[in-house]
């Protein structure tokens, strides 16, 4: 728990067991990105991400701090992705326990929002076309 | 002579498939700037920060994850 992760295998929402001091947790927040088949009207076949790790690690470690710090909540963790994932499997899990669930909703939404314009990660794009892109912004 | 120093250089995203490397090393002037080994290697940068000897230099285009 607390702790952010980059992995080639898949996530398994079920699998993550965050060790937490059961009495304090009445909510738990999860907020699964998935891949899906399609973006500015053309067909993906599958998503291919890429990513500095060292830093990666170190700033979705940073996000996490700041989520524990300005929120109210008792544990955060997040895992992303990298390599080839097909339609349908998981890019980015994040995970927050608290007290209340306005606290893990609002420290939820803050950690995905950040990872997504900070952690240096870069999604390309495999079209059924047989093209493929590099994406160039958040979205 | 001019002191020369070697550094890495990583390319991620469209920087690695345009130069099809990882990264690898890169052998420049002392007091260079990311700047310069921009121009020297024909991709973008633009800090005042002089380089170092064993210094590992990223080049990060917008982060598109999650």
């Amino acid at each position: 728990m607390n702790s952010f992760h980059i992995t080639e295998d898949v996530i398994d929402a079920e699998s993550i067991q965050p060790v937490l001091p059961a009495s304090k947790v009445g909510a738990k927040s999860i907020f699964e990105g998935i891949v899906r088949d399609n973006n500015l009207g053309k067909i993906v076949k599958k998503l291919e991400y890429q990513c500095y790790e060292e830093l990666a690690v170190k700033e979705g470690n940073t996000i996490l701090k700041e989520a524990l710090e300005n929120y109210k909540i008792d544990g955060a963790f997040c895992v992303h992705r990298t390599g080839k994932l097909e339609i349908g499997e998981t890019a980015v899990l994040v995970m927050v326990y608290a007290a209340h669930r306005e606290d893990s909703f609002q420290a939820c939404r803050y950690i995905i929002d950040e990872v997504k314009t900070r952690v240096p990660i870069w999604k390309k794009e495999i079209y059924v076309s047989g093209e493929s892109d590099w994406l160039k912004g958040a979205g | 002579m001019q002191q020369r120093i070697e550094i890495t250089v990583h390319y991620f995203a469209k920087l690695r498939d345009l130069t099809n490397k990882e990264q690898e090393s890169f052998e420049t002037e002392i007091n260079s700037t990311p700047k310069d080994v921009y121009r020297k290697l024909n991709s973008f940068a633009s800090w005042k920060t002089e380089l170092e000897d064993k210094d590992k230099l990223v080049f990060i285009p917008p982060v598109t994850g999650g």
